[in-house]
């Protein structure tokens, strides 16, 4: 309400104010002789410089004569110029006073197209005061956020906070999430794990040095971690070392249960496919990957999750038509699976992420609808997938 | 002189100043531009070696190689041909493997291209016009996937 | 509430804008003086309501408001508050609005300042004024609106691409909008004449105020712009001929033509035409920097519109304002009367060859910066024009303009004595070539034309002073009469001297930093020492440390110089938290002499850090050059006879609505 108290009284300011001059009795036009005003004021400039000796006699006698010639000259034009203001058109001037008077209205019209007069605003401040039951997920965070800002030495924040980043997508924070609760809580297996995954999720699937170290990290926390293993091997691959990642990748094949199972398993698969095709594409990886890593920001959550990184390494390996081929065939596989159970929140996610990056935006739509249906009753999971439909411009 | 005269005069010097201009023009444009080409450019119509001109592309994931001091090996793609780099000095902020890049220098006989000066000027989507331009007119599409995800605008 | 406010004023103003656009002008065509008086309180109104948009954005930004889709995309809630303020148009859609906000400042300015103009003249310049703000302010509405809302809204926001988090480029936008945009003045009083049909001496004197205006703010625009790209991207140059460099560069160069065109107008009567095309063009190619920048069609850091639709729409409106105003000329041209006459030898036939070589110059710039445009659409070829080009071009045209600066101020009006003109500048001659033989006894190497152009600025920087010390005839008279005339010069004369004074110090820093500088690239480690133009710089180690927003690694050098310390310099390499992207600091020590520049690179993988150093001789003349010259312009801008309109007259201070900082 006070918002349209605003608009009504700006608007009517603004009326008063260019009506105003239609409404007020004509003044005698001031400006009429401001041109000569000009020449006089020359001519009085010319004659102080003289004085002060900053100009010639000569000079100054003739730049005299040719400012009055100039002086003659606009006051003639200015006498056929006289009477030139005279007519009036009142029926024309009503029609514009009507037309300022109509401006707020056109300008509320041209508002509600186009503005969202029933958003409050959500200042950053403002959030922090939110009761609890009416936050968003988003609002939550920036909570935390705030409280570690202020305590940074709050390792259990840091510890809630991380997988909350990975989940979110927002990979580099989680990096910095991890590695903050290592430092402060000392190392946990679930803690180095996470920062490892995050790492690879930031760097776009590449195992790089910190990665390693992380993993053999966790290796001494939990001998038992498949994870590591598998990362390392794939580690070992993006090195170069084909062979050794391959006979690895058996090694672990014998010990592995699932999900890691199936990872290895497409792992070998492709190694060979790979060097039947022969190191074709290779150039394509890095873009590929990014590609893929980008349509999959829902990231690891669990330690299944690492399987879409994995799927990027393959696809990148292949060449630019099997790769479409494959990556086509992983979205229609991902679709049949949520079709039978839809309460995997994170897989939707990936789905419509998939689409839209495939460029199928009609499927991304549908797939959105879907996944809305599944989770009806659901008010976070709601908010997450308006989250997302945000974010890839998709409508709601 | 007459006020023509006097005319006829400014005439002159604007029209042999401009005369000029369009001298510098000519002979600078022939001498002082450098073409852009990308790796498969180059695999069609190879440039004679010590030509200088810019090539652009993706650093080639894997590809870089630090070498003695400030030395820098690496390679360009298209994803359709790669050519391999060298550089000698500080690699911009932005430099990154799959990322794209522009180089200005020379081939060598050998097949190396010699560059002085490397570029990884971005937009928001870290990618030269000129890189995104010319590999999509290669048929590599760069969609939304081609963004960094943690730049992915709303 | 706040942001919706804004919106609202937004709305409004345009529609404001429309019917300043079309009352005013039909009241000028039937002689209706209430209608034309409707031009000065909508003016205002317009950037009241401007301003009103402007500050609801801002304090979106400042309150961190992650609800409005562009201070999401480009703020985030732990950026410093300076950030959080340049963030508002260190973007697309924020700084389009800057830019009609400024307009509406012009527009307000002509508006309050203006009382003297003949009615139908101001009548028809703001209704001109206010279609450029109709034309650009649709383009927000309808394409890059900042106020649009998120629903939720996300946590946080995407930050600020880090390289413009800096303090220079905070406010290098806003002042090379002012530039730009208040070339319009010029454009809008050009328009307005051709409409009338009739232009004299006094229309010179009321442009003249307003583009000297402008032309100060761009001049600080472009050296802030320069300054940062020196100090942040860490090349160490300070202009690249960026396309985007060229773009801003191109309105100075016609616009400085235009001053020294307005001069001979109003003093002489004479170049009316040529100074109307001239201010036509110089605000045409201002739109044409929006557009190519805006339109993103350029390799360029600053391209952050890469957007198709945009680009059509910018490219729309510079056509309607370019082609309208060249049409406008072309049919009402031949109505101007032709004025004073001139020998070829006089202060006119100086300031007409100024005009000369400025536009042909600022030509070269044009061609060099479309002709990979046009190429690349005719033949497909990319290619790159880059400094060679520019060299080539541009410099060969500026000796001959820097040769007769000097002599310009020195000759009379309508005939000059070149002669008189050549002994008077005997001394600062002179000077000038004890210089270049200094210079080239000194460094003993090339490029052998370095010295000449060393002395070519030198005899600029002298020749000013050579003009004042004539003008009070120093020497000829006795002191105290010497002295009496300094204090009453009147201060657009010391405008004049000082401006010229700036550009040869310009050329100075230009050719000294361009043809002397050194520069090393190795590797160091830890407590390693190396030497460069007389410092002795010792690498002491890096260390990590953190920032507000950023977490950076710096190398600590000390720089010696004969076995004293000088200074500490401490480059880095930063990574941004939001969005993670890193940046290199340059440490930089900055002397007379020159500069010692030291950028940190990549860490070796056998030890050590890759460092680039340089020396750069008094680079800091050029930056310093162009604050002389944005100081000698508002020297002129306070001299008594330049402010417009006739004297004695009481004037009201400017709208209350202040602009929204």
């Amino acid at each position: 309400m006070v918002l349209w108290i605003l608009f009504a009284m700006l608007a009517a300011a603004v009326v008063w104010a260019v009506t105003r001059p239609l409404l007020a009795r004509s003044a005698a036009d001031p400006a009429a002789d401001s041109e000569l005003a000009v020449y006089r004021d020359q001519l009085a400039e010319i004659e102080t410089e003289r004085a002060q000796g900053l100009l010639g006699e000569s000079e100054a006698e003739g730049a005299r004569v040719e400012l009055a010639r100039r002086l003659i000259r606009r006051s003639e034009e200015a006498n056929k110029l006289a009477g030139y203001g005279a007519a009036r058109t009142s029926a024309a001037r009503k029609a514009v006073l009507y037309l300022g008077s109509a401006l707020p209205v056109i300008g509320i019209a041209i508002y509600l197209g186009v503005g969202s007069p029933q958003l409050p605003g959500r200042p950053y401040g403002f959030r922090m005061d939110v009761p609890v039951e009416q936050a968003t997920a988003s609002d939550l965070v920036a909570r935390v956020e705030e409280h570690l800002r202020a305590n940074p030495e709050d390792g259990r924040g840091w510890d809630v906070l991380a997988p909350v980043y990975l989940r979110l997508g927002r990979f580099n924070q989680a990096v910095d999430a991890f590695q903050r609760a290592n430092q402060l809580l000392g190392d946990s297996p679930g803690r180095v794990a996470g920062y490892a995954r995050a790492l690879i999720m930031a760097q776009n699937g590449v195992v790089s040095e910190p990665v390693r170290q992380a993993y053999e990290r966790l290796k001494e926390l939990d001998p038992k971690a498949m994870e590591a293993d598998v990362w390392l091997a794939i580690g070992r691959e993006q090195d170069g070392d084909k062979k050794g990642a391959e006979a690895e990748f058996r090694r672990l094949l014998a010990t592995a249960e699932d999900p890691w199972k199936t990872v290895l398993t497409t792992r070998l698969e492709q190694m060979a496919a790979q060097q039947q095709a022969g190191a074709g594409a290779a150039g394509a990886a890095a873009r590929t990957e990014r590609a893929a890593s980008g349509g999959e920001t829902a990231g690891p959550a669990d330690g299944a999750a690492p399987s879409a990184t994995v799927d990027a390494n393959e696809i990148a390996a292949l060449d630019p038509a099997q790769r479409a081929q494959r990556i086509a065939q992983m979205v229609q596989g991902l679709a049949a699976r949520l079709k039978e159970n839809g309460s995997d929140l994170d897989g939707w996610k990936r789905l419509v992420r998939s689409y839209v990056v495939l460029g199928q935006r009609n499927d991304a739509q549908a797939a959105l609808t879907d996944a809305r249906s599944n989770f009806a009753t659901d008010r976070q999971a709601l908010t997450e997938l308006n989250e997302l439909a945000q974010t890839l411009e998709l409508g709601s | 002189m007459t006020r023509k005269q006097r005319r006829g005069v400014l005439i002159g010097v604007g029209v042999a100043v401009l005369m000029v201009a369009v001298g510098l023009v000519l002979f600078a444009l022939r001498d002082a531009i450098v073409f852009f080409h990308t790796p498969s450019d180059l695999a069609e119509k190879p440039i004679e070696i010590g030509q200088r001109f810019r090539l652009g592309g993706l650093v080639a994931a894997g590809s870089v190689k630090r070498g003695e001091g400030t030395k820098v090996n690496f390679a360009v793609t298209d994803t359709l041909e790669t050519v391999p780099v060298v550089y000698e000095g500080v690699l911009p902020d932005l430099f990154r493997e799959g990322q794209g890049v522009i180089t200005e220098g020379k081939m060598d006989e050998a097949g190396t291209f010699i560059a002085d000066s490397v570029l990884a000027k971005h937009d928001e989507n870290y990618m030269p016009p000129e890189v995104a331009k010319a590999l999509e007119a290669k048929g590599v599409k760069l969609g939304e996937g081609a963004k960094h995800p943690e730049n992915v605008k709303p | 509430m706040v942001v919706e406010l804004g919106h609202f004023a937004l709305v409004l103003a345009l529609l404001v804008a429309i019917f300043q656009m079309l009352v005013p002008f039909y009241g000028s065509r039937v002689g209706d003086d209430r209608m034309m008086a409707v031009a000065d309180p909508a003016a205002i109104c317009q950037l009241g309501l401007l301003s009103l948009a402007f500050l609801c954005l801002t304090i979106a930004y400042v309150s961190s408001d992650f609800s409005v889709a562009n201070v999401v995309a480009n703020s985030h809630s732990t950026k410093p508050l300076i950030y959080r303020i340049s963030g508002v148009w260190g973007n697309h859609e924020g700084s389009m609005l800057l830019w009609v906000l400024i307009l509406a400042l012009f527009g307000a300015a002509v508006a309050a300042f203006g009382r003297n103009l003949p009615a139908s003249l101001k009548a028809n310049v703001l209704s001109v004024q206010a279609s450029i703000a109709v034309a650009f302010m649709l383009f927000i509405l309808l394409t890059s609106n900042p106020f649009l809302r998120l629903d939720p809204p996300p946590a946080d926001g995407n930050g600020l691409n880090p390289i413009l988090q800096d303090p220079a480029l905070a406010f290098h936008p806003p002042f090379l909008y002012a530039g730009y945009v208040g070339f319009s003045i010029a454009y809008s009083f050009a328009v307005a004449a051709l409409i009338d049909g009739r232009i004299d001496a006094a229309w010179a004197r009321w442009v003249r105020p307003w583009t000297l205006a402008a032309w100060m703010f761009l001049t600080l625009g472009i050296a802030m712009g320069s300054w940062w790209a020196y100090y942040e991207l860490g090349w160490g140059g300070w202009w690249f001929w960026d396309p985007v460099e060229n773009a801003s560069f191109m309105p100075w160069l016609a616009g400085t033509a235009l001053l020294h065109s307005a001069l001979v107008m109003e003093k002489r009567d004479a170049l009316k035409v040529w100074t109307v095309l001239l201010a036509i063009l110089t605000f045409s190619l201002s739109l044409m920097g929006t557009f190519l920048v805006r339109s993103g069609i350029l390799t360029s850091v600053h391209a952050f519109a890469v957007d198709p639709q945009r680009g059509v729409f910018v490219l729309a409106i510079m056509a309607l304002f370019t082609g309208g105003g060249l049409a406008m000329f072309a049919l009402r041209a031949s109505d101007l009367r032709q004025g004073g006459i001139f020998a070829p030898i006089s202060r006119e036939g100086s300031l007409v060859l100024n005009n000369i070589l400025l536009t042909t110059a600022c030509a070269t710039v044009f061609i060099g910066t479309l002709y990979p445009l046009a190429l690349e659409s005719l033949t497909g070829a990319k290619i790159s024009v880059g400094a060679p080009y520019f060299d080539w071009t541009f410099g060969p045209l500026m000796v001959p303009l820097l040769m007769a600066l000097p002599f310009g101020p020195l000759l009379a009006w309508k005939r000059g004595d070149i002669l008189g003109a050549a002994q008077r500048l005997m001394v600062a001659l002179l000077i000038a070539v004890v210089v270049m033989a200094a210079t080239l006894a000194v460094m003993q190497r090339g490029p052998w034309l370095a010295p000449f152009g060393v002395a070519l600025g030198v005899f600029v920087m002298l020749g000013a002073i050579s003009e004042i010390v004539w003008r009070i005839r120093l020497g000829d008279v006795p002191f105290g009469d010497a002295m009496r005339r300094l204090v009453n010069l009147p201060r657009s004369a010391f405008g004049t001297a000082l401006a010229h004074f700036g550009v040869g110090m310009l050329v100075v820093g230009v050719v000294a930093t361009s043809a002397y500088r050194q520069e090393k690239i190795l590797v160091m480690k830890a407590g390693e020492t190396t030497s460069i133009a007389g410092y002795e710089v010792t690498f002491r180690g890096v260390a990590p440390r953190t920032g507000p927003n950023y977490r950076e690694e710096v190398a600590m050098f000390d720089a010696y110089r004969g076995g004293t310390l000088v200074s500490h310099l401490e480059p880095a390499r930063r990574v941004y938290d939001m969005p993670p992207e890193p940046t290199t600091e340059a440490g930089i020590h900055a002397g007379w002499r020159g500069d010692l520049y030291v950028v940190l690179g990549d860490t070796q993988q056998a030890g050590g850090h890759a460092i680039r150093i340089y020396f750069n001789p008094m680079v800091r003349f050029i930056w310093l050059g162009a604050v002389v010259m944005f100081i000698a312009g508002a020297v002129s801008l306070s001299d008594r006879r330049l402010r417009v309109g006739a004297p004695g007259r009481a004037r009201r201070a400017v709208a209350a609505a202040a602009p929204a900082e």
